[in-house]
C-alpha cells in the first residue's frame, strides 16, 4: 500500500531539514462578489420549526446505498443529487457523528448547486458496528476508514459522476481524508478540510501517558474498553458542557435525533481507536508534502479538541494548501452558531465555486 | 517511575556499603575474578507487556559492570527489537543505561500495516536494578524505568514511558 510512495516519504524521516520548502499553488481567490451570503444558508433562528418538514423528512427520504467495507463491515451513504450540479461533493463526518446530523449542510450544499454523497464511516451512524457495545467507537485499522473511502470512491462515485468532484471532511474525516489524499492525489478536484484531526488535544491527559497507557493496552488486548474519561452514550450530556459548538439549537437537535433514532448516536471511544488516532495523527502533519490537491483548512479559532499547530504543519507543507481561521468558532463548525457556520459554508462554496470555474 | 528510581537508588546505595572486597582478612586465598554470565530473561511491561530477552553481563574485579543485551517485544500492535546497553557504578545492582529500538507501530501482517509509516527509531535512558539471585547469581531478576523517544522517524511520536519487570536464568558464564 504505501510501496510507492515510499521514497517521496525521505523527506519526512532524517532528511527532513535536508528538504527544501514546497512550492505553494497560488491560494484561491475566496473574496468573489458573487459568491454565497449568510442569508444563503440555513439559519438557526428557526431550524426548529422547519426541521420535520425541510430536514429530517427530505433526509430520511434520499437515496440510501451501501457496500461491503473492509473486513465485510457494510458502510452505508446517502445520495442527494441535484439537477445541472457544478460537482460533487462527497462528505466525511467526524468521530461520533452520523450524516443525519449533517442533513442541514446537505441540503445547503444542493441549494448551491452541489450533488452530495455523505458517508458513514464504519463503526457510526448506519454503518455496521464492530463491537458489541453499539455506543463504542472503535476501529480496528485507522486504515479501514480509508480503504472504505476509497471502495465508495471506485465503486460508487467515480463511475456514477463525470463533474467535478470534491470532499469535505471534518475533524476525524479530516484524518481519513488526508491519508486517502496522500494514496490518491489524483481523484478529488479540490478539498476543504473543517477542523481536521491531525493531532489529538489529550485535554488533562499528558500525550506521553495517553500513549504509553495507549500503546501498552492496545499491545496487550484487542483494545476494545473504552478510554480514559470516556464511556456509552451520555443523553444527559449539557450544552453547558460541550466545547464543540456554541449553537444551542443546533446541539439540542442532535440529542433529539439520538433520542429518536437511538441506532446512530455513538458515545466514547475505545483504546483501540485512540491508539489507531494517534496513529494517524503521528504521521499526517508530516504527509502534506507528499498532498498536492487543492485544500481549503478552515480552522476553528477556539479549538479545544484537536490541534490547531497540527493543521498549521500539514498545510504549510501542502503545496496546494490554504488555511483560514474562523475566529471564535469552536470545534464543529459546520454545526456551530449561524455566525461561524454561515462563514465556515461560504467559504466552502466559494472555494468549490472557483476552483469549478477554473477547471 | 519516581518510586522505582527511589528504590534502585536505595539498593544501589545499600549495596554500596558493602561492597566485595577480594583481599579483605575474611578472605586469606585471592579469589578469581568474577566469571562473564550469559542470561535469557523474558519481561512484562509498558508499554510493550512482553519481551524475550538475551542478556551478557561482564564482570570486572569487583563484580558485574556493563550488561549488553537483545530485546525482542513481540505484539499483536506495536512491537519492537532493541539493543540495550547497561553500566553499573557501584558493582551492585544499580543499572544505568540506555535502549535503541526499532519500533514497528503496526505489525507487518497486519491489514493496518503501512510500510511506509509504520517504522521508527526509538532511544531513551533507563534505571533500573537488577539482582543476581541463587547460587552463582544463576537467577536474574531486574526491574527497570526509562523514557522513549523516537525524533527521528516519520511519525512525531509523543514521548513514552517504559517500565519493565524482568526474570532471567543462566545459561553460561566464563
Amino acid at each position: 500500500m504505501g510501496w510507492p510512495r515510499t521514497a517521496e516519504l525521505c523527506c519526512v524521516g532524517l532528511m527532513a531539514s535536508a528538504c527544501a520548502p514546497p512550492d505553494k499553488l497560488e491560494p484561491m481567490d475566496l473574496d468573489a462578489a458573487d459568491g454565497p451570503v449568510a442569508g444563503d444558508f440555513s439559519s438557526e433562528l428557526d431550524l426548529v420549526e422547519r426541521f420535520v418538514d425541510e430536514i429530517e423528512t427530505p433526509f430520511l427520504a434520499l437515496e440510501e446505498g451501501s457496500f461491503s467495507g473492509v473486513d465485510g463491515v457494510t458502510i452505508r451513504y446517502r445520495v442527494s443529487p441535484v439537477d445541472a450540479a457544478k460537482g460533487a461533493v462527497v462528505l466525511l463526518p467526524g468521530r461520533t457523528e452520523a450524516v443525519f446530523k449533517h442533513a442541514e449542510n446537505i441540503f445547503d450544499l444542493n441549494a448551491q448547486g452541489y450533488t452530495v454523497y455523505a458517508m458513514d464511516h464504519r463503526g457510526h451512524g448506519a454503518s455496521d458496528r464492530m463491537v458489541e457495545d453499539s455506543d463504542m467507537c472503535h476501529v480496528e485499522w485507522f486504515m479501514d476508514y480509508v480503504d472504505d473511502l476509497a471502495t465508495l470512491m471506485d465503486d460508487v462515485v467515480a463511475p456514477e459522476q463525470d463533474i467535478p468532484l470534491f470532499l469535505l471532511a471534518h475533524s476525524m474525516g479530516g484524518a481519513v481524508a488526508g491519508l486517502y489524499l496522500w494514496e490518491h492525489p489524483d481523484v478529488f478536484d479540490g478539498v476543504v478540510l473543517t477542523s481536521p484531526m491531525f493531532g489529538l488535544d489529550t485535554g488533562a491527559f499528558p500525550p506521553a501517558l495517553v500513549q504509553t497507557l495507549g500503546t501498552g493496552i492496545c499491545s496487550g488486548t484487542d483494545g476494545t474498553g473504552y478510554t480514559l474519561g470516556h464511556g456509552p452514550y451520555d443523553p444527559e450530556h449539557a450544552f453547558e458542557d460541550t466545547q464543540v459548538t456554541q449553537s444551542q439549537v443546533r446541539f439540542d437537535l442532535k440529542k433529539s435525533v439520538n433520542a429518536d433514532y437511538p441506532e446512530l448516536r455513538l458515545g466514547g471511544a475505545s483504546w483501540r481507536w485512540v491508539c489507531e488516532s494517534m496513529w494517524a495523527a503521528e504521521h499526517l502533519p508530516r504527509l502534506g508534502r507528499h498532498t498536492p490537491t487543492r485544500t481549503l483548512v478552515l480552522q476553528a479559532g477556539d479549538e479545544l479538541v484537536v490541534l490547531p499547530e497540527a493543521e498549521d504543519a500539514w498545510c504549510d507543507d501542502a503545496p496546494g494548501c490554504q488555511l483560514v481561521v474562523i475566529d471564535g468558532g469552536r470545534h464543529e463548525l459546520l454545526s456551530e452558531s449561524d455566525v461561524y457556520r454561515n462563514e465556515t459554508l461560504a467559504l466552502t462554496v466559494r472555494y468549490l465555486d472557483a476552483l469549478v470555474e477554473a477547471l | 517511575m519516581l518510586t522505582l528510581c527511589t528504590l534502585a537508588l536505595t539498593v544501589g546505595i545499600a549495596g554500596a556499603q558493602a561492597p566485595v572486597d577480594a583481599t579483605s582478612a575474611s578472605s586469606p586465598h585471592i579469589q578469581s575474578e568474577p566469571p562473564d554470565r550469559f542470561y535469557v530473561a523474558g519481561k512484562l511491561g509498558v508499554p510493550q507487556p512482553v519481551g524475550i530477552q538475551a542478556l551478557y553481563s561482564l564482570a570486572d574485579g569487583q563484580g558485574p559492570r556493563w550488561d549488553l543485551d537483545l530485546l525482542l517485544e513481540p505484539s499483536l500492535y506495536q512491537q519492537s527489537m532493541g539493543v540495550g546497553a547497561g553500566f553499573r557504578p557501584f558493582h551492585n545492582a544499580l543499572v544505568v543505561g540506555a535502549r535503541a529500538r526499532w519500533l514497528q507501530l503496526h505489525p507487518p501482517w497486519s491489514r493496518g500495516y503501512v510500510f511506509a509509516l509504520d517504522s521508527a527509531l526509538g532511544l531513551g535512558p533507563e534505571l533500573g536494578a537488577r539482582w543476581g539471585l541463587l547460587s552463582d547469581d544463576r537467577l536474574l531478576v531486574s526491574l527497570t524505568a526509562g523514557g522513549l523517544f523516537s525524533p527521528w522517524g516519520r511519525a512525531a511520536l509523543p514521548p513514552m514511558i517504559t517500565m519493565d519487570l524482568g526474570v532471567g536464568w543462566k545459561i553460561g558464564e566464563r
